[in-house]
Parts: structure tokens; C-alpha cells; sequence
């Protein structure tokens, strides 16, 4: 049977944390919610959960990508849902690898934007690099 | 007289991609509203705007429609999610369905959201929506409303198992759909090599079930325009659309009882013509792990004398003599037989050995390609099936063509989507008249 444990619903405050399957898909440990902070364990192998989630103890290895209270209302803040990578690990030396050109070498986004950066239609950022 | 160039050339020249910007759009004119989410409603929406429509794209205020989180590789450096909060991404699952769309904010619960959608209908041709039955309704949005401020409105809600009947009241996916549609039926594992059916990777009820709807769409719009005058409430079940692509598999039911069964990679009605596994990897020097898998290739070879040539290339001239006739060979047991001794001749070869001693036999074959291979090919890049688009709010973007080409106003990707709410200052104060004021003060209220 597949058991894919994708929302982990606290018991306590009922709040709906969702471990997104990318960094979840291999992963054995403490995860917590973001609510309440209560921690549980969860295993799962290859995307299925195999074990948990039970109320566990000790630090959270891995936040909730993305959590809503009962309401329905998102919950953000640092320590309370997983921060989004900022740039993706390069595959081979396992470090952040920030991207600021494509395959063919052409410019794209790829630095830190402002508030105002995004606002428009056209992004500040890539009319300030067709300038250069 | 001028001679008429051969087919080839005057189709290069008719359809060149390169100057399709340099031509009138066939659905300019026309307004979308798109209040979708996920695949289904929005490749719908889509559709319409790479023929020009101008299609807008609303959805829930700072973290927008669940497709944006959904898939992995969501960087917020080269697609941020919005001006709310610039340090999150958007997920790649969100390329693909929303091309060439204006992108508001706008929540729907909310007394002024259902003011302010009222009076975008009113200006309106279409709207799109693909939440659950009667959710627009029970907000004051539905066609019934809609309608009355605007009777020449299209409205077109994509649902999972339609409006009404007992089964409709669930949220639909894409592998719901599938799995109750009846396609799991069908696809997959043989019952004696595993059994298991097989989810189609790609969201294919949603990306095709998005394609009937405008079709539905444009159908409408010719019957407003061209006889009635009056817009059309359209209704498109996702589950109901899989059934739709079952084949002959109802009929074959109805007419002997037979249940159609799933047959993995080869194909129930001629042999040969499936996949096999070829043993070596096209790329053993490459560091990248993905590429040191083995690789596979489609071989089709059901005529009897091309049957016998791939027995000749495979040294199995028994199996040439045994199987000769395709009544004998396209029984389920010889199939396995068959397959197998296809399998063990390639075990030593990359999928390109194979084709390559196919095709001196001339024996149709096709390896399987993934997208590094497809994006390589210059036949899909000369055609514009994929093509570098020039994102103006990403920079220069890898990104799959339309598949079609029209010869006068040619369907075109200006921009692959944008952050939620991009085009509030467009939209808002030139379709509704607000104020720079009045879409602060909407915005600092959450209202967009």
C-alpha cells in the first residue's frame, strides 16, 4: 500500500504542514509543526512514508515547505516553514551555484530582487542587463 | 509563369517562426479572464493566448495558485514569486500552462473582489475557471451572474466529474482523473510482468483536457459572433475527457464483454511494435549520472518480410520460421518470446547501435529520446518546436513552441509568465479606472 503522508496535520492545533515531496522524497528524521512546533517523526523512502509521523523530541532536521493554520491562512516566518534555496546545488560539487547566464550564454535573472524590482511588466533587473 | 517552389521550401518559407511576429494575431480582440489553477484551467487559457488573446491571469494575492509550489526547482533568483515576497520562487511545474498572460492578484472571498470581478466580466469575452462545482456560484461569480451584466460572455468552468450526479462533489487531479476515467485501465505493466498500471508522467488529462476546452471555447465564440449573440455557460469534465480517449476499449466491452487489458510497451494488435531495452548507455564517459542509464528504442517491424529481416539482424532465423505469420506472432505467450530475443541481441548495444543496424535493414525504428536529446535536435529548432525566447522578465529562456503553424497569424510565445500581480497598475487602472491611491490601498487591505 502507498502511504504518502504529503500533509502532515498536527495533532495538537490541526495545522495542515505540507512536506513537499522534492526535499522529503529520501529523508529520515524530525520534522516540525509550524504552528505549535511540535515535533514529529516521519521516514520515508523513494517518496513513500514508511514510518510516522509520531510526536517525537530533540531538534527539527527539516522544516515544512509551505504550512496553512485551520483557516486556510499561510504561515510564514524564518524558523517556522523551510526558506526556498536561493540557487540550486551544482549536481557535482554539491555547492549553490548561482545562475546568471543560460546554456548559451546569454543573460538571466538570477541576482537578488527588490520589491520594486518587480514591479511591471517587465523585470527592472533584465532591462538594466540588455543596457549593458 | 513562375514555377511554385517544391513543398518543402514553400512551407519553410510560409511557416518560418522567426516571422510570425511580424504577423496579425487571429484571436486579437479578444479578453480572457483566467481564474485557474494547477494544468487544467490554465492550459486552457493558454491556448487562447498564444493566438493572441488577451488572456488574464488572476490569482490568490503574495503567494498566487498552488502550481507556482507544486514542483521542485522553485529558484527564487530566476523566477520570483512577487514583489510581496521576492526571496520565493516559483516552481518550474508553472512553465508550460501560462505563456504570454497578464498576471493580477485578486482574493476572491473578499465583498470588493466580487465588485471589481463583476466589472471585468462586464468587459469581457471569456472566462475560464477550474475550481470546484458551484465555488463561483456560492462567491456571486458564476455564469448566472455573470450573464446578466454581461449576456455575451463565454464561460467556460473545467471541473472533474461535471456540475451535477452523485459523484461530483471531490477534488479532481489529473491522476484522479486518469485513474477513474478508466486510462490506468490500459496503460501499464502486463499482468505477467508485474501488473501494475502506469501513471503518464506529464499531466495529460490536464494538458488535453485544457485543449478540448478551447476548442469548446472557440466553438462558442463563432456561434456569439457569427448566429446568436449570445454568450454560452460551457462545462468540461476532466474524468469524462479520459473516457473520451479510451479508444475502442467501450465499444470492445459493450460488443463482447471484453475487458481491455494493459500491455506495457508493446502493442496488443501488431508484432513487432514496442520498446525494447538496448543494455549499454549512449553516454559512458559522461559524468553526469542520469546519462549512464541504459537506453531504449521503439522497433516496428509487423509486416511479415520486415519481421523476417529483423530476425535476419538479430540471428534468430527461427524465430523468422516459427513466428512467420503475424496471427502466430501477435499471440500474448509469442510475444514475450519475441520481445526477450530482441532484448538479449541488445543487450551489448547502445539504443544508436540499434537504430543504426536497423536502418541499414530498413527496419522503422525510433530511439527514445529524452529532453536533452530532443532540445539538440535541429529538425524541432529549425521549426521552432523549441525555441529561445527573449523573457522579458527573465531573460533568455529555453521553451517548447506551439505545435502547430498557421500560415497567416501564426500562434507565437512572447513570454513564458510573469510574478503574481505584475500587471496590477495595467489591468486594475486600465480596465477598472483605479487610482495609483486606490491599488495601494487595495493592496496594503490584501484585497490584491
Amino acid at each position: 500500500m502507498i502511504n504518502q503522508g504529503l500533509v502532515l496535520t498536527c495533532t495538537k492545533c490541526s495545522t495542515k504542514n505540507f512536506l513537499d515531496p522534492y526535499p522529503f522524497w529520501n529523508f529520515s528524521g524530525n520534522t516540525k509543526c509550524a504552528t505549535c512546533d511540535t515535533l514529529y517523526a516521519v521516514k520515508f523512502v523513494k517518496g513513500q512514508q514508511v514510518s510516522g509521523p509520531t510526536v517525537s523530541s530533540g531538534k527539527a532536521d527539516l522544516l515544512p515547505g509551505y504550512a496553512e493554520d485551520k483557516n486556510g491562512a499561510g504561515i510564514a516566518g524564518e524558523g517556522k516553514i523551510r526558506p526556498a534555496p536561493q540557487a540550486r546545488p551544482d549536481p557535482f560539487s554539491g555547492k549553490q551555484k548561482q545562475i546568471t547566464q543560460s546554456v548559451r550564454g546569454k543573460p538571466v535573472s538570477g541576482r537578488p530582487v527588490k520589491k520594486e524590482d518587480l514591479v511591471g511588466s517587465r523585470a527592472r533587473v533584465i532591462a538594466d542587463l540588455h543596457k549593458t | 509563369m513562375a514555377t511554385a517552389p517544391d513543398f518543402e521550401t514553400y512551407c519553410q518559407e510560409l511557416f518560418d517562426h522567426k516571422t510570425a511576429f511580424g504577423k496579425p494575431e487571429v484571436l486579437k480582440g479578444y479578453r480572457v479572464l483566467s481564474c485557474t489553477q494547477y494544468i487544467l484551467g490554465p492550459s486552457c487559457a493558454s491556448y487562447l493566448a498564444e493566438l493572441g488573446a488577451e488572456v488574464i491571469k488572476i490569482e490568490a494575492p503574495r503567494r498566487g495558485e498552488p502550481m507556482r509550489h507544486t514542483t521542485p526547482f522553485n529558484e527564487p533568483l530566476l523566477y520570483p514569486l512577487s514583489r510581496w515576497a521576492p526571496e520565493a520562487g516559483t516552481g518550474l511545474g508553472f512553465f508550460g500552462a501560462n505563456p504570454n498572460e497578464e498576471f493580477v492578484s485578486l482574493d476572491f472571498h473578499r465583498p470588493e473582489a466580487k465588485q471589481a470581478m463583476l466589472e471585468l466580466a462586464a468587459k469581457t469575452d471569456v472566462m475560464v475557471q477550474n475550481y470546484r462545482p458551484g465555488t463561483f456560484d456560492r462567491w456571486g461569480m458564476g455564469y448566472q451572474h455573470f450573464s446578466k451584466v454581461n449576456p455575451r460572455l463565454v464561460y467556460q468552468w473545467l471541473g472533474g466529474f461535471g456540475g451535477w450526479g452523485p459523484g461530483r462533489v471531490r477534488a479532481s487531479y489529473d491522476i484522479l482523473g486518469q485513474a477513474q476515467g478508466g486510462c490506468f485501465g490500459i496503460t501499464g505493466e502486463a499482468a505477467d510482468r508485474g501488473g501494475t498500471p502506469s501513471k503518464h508522467t506529464i499531466w495529460l488529462a490536464d494538458y488535453w483536457g485544457g485543449m478540448m476546452a478551447a476548442v469548446q471555447v472557440l466553438a462558442a465564440l463563432y456561434w456569439r459572433d457569427t448566429v446568436s449573440g449570445q454568450g454560452t455557460f460551457i462545462e468540461y469534465s476532466q474524468v469524462h475527457g479520459v473516457t473520451r480517449m479510451l479508444e475502442y476499449s467501450l465499444p470492445l466491452y459493450g460488443r463482447y464483454g471484453v475487458r481491455r487489458e494493459r500491455w506495457g510497451n508493446w502493442d496488443t494488435e501488431l508484432c513487432v511494435h514496442g520498446i525494447i531495452q538496448c543494455g549499454k548507455s549512449s553516454y559512458p564517459d559522461s559524468k553526469n549520472p542520469q546519462e549512464a542509464e541504459v537506453g531504449y528504442i521503439l522497433v516496428s517491424a509487423h509486416h511479415d518480410e520486415d519481421f523476417k529481416k529483423l530476425c535476419d539482424v538479430i540471428g534468430k532465423k527461427d524465430l523468422a520460421t516459427t513466428y512467420a505469420k503475424h496471427d502466430d506472432r501477435v499471440k500474448a505467450e509469442n510475444q514475450g518470446t519475441i520481445y526477450d530475443a530482441l532484448e538479449a541481441w541488445a543487450k551489448d548495444k547502445t539504443k544508436e547501435d540499434v537504430a543504426t543496424l536497423l536502418d541499414k535493414a530498413g527496419i522503422l525504428n525510433q530511439p527514445v529520446w529524452n529532453a536533452k536529446e530532443v532540445s539538440e535536435q535541429p529538425h524541432w529548432k529549425l521549426r521552432g518546436a523549441v525555441q529561445w525566447i527573449d523573457d522579458p522578465m527573465f531573460g533568455d529562456l529555453h521553451h517548447q513552441g506551439p505545435a502547430f503553424k498557421m500560415s497567416e497569424t501564426p500562434p507565437r510565445i512572447k513570454w513564458a509568465f510573469k510574478p503574481v500581480g505584475a500587471d496590477n497598475e495595467k489591468v486594475y487602472g486600465r480596465l477598472l479606472g483605479w487610482s495609483k491611491s486606490k491599488i495601494a490601498q487595495m493592496e496594503e487591505a490584501e484585497v490584491i
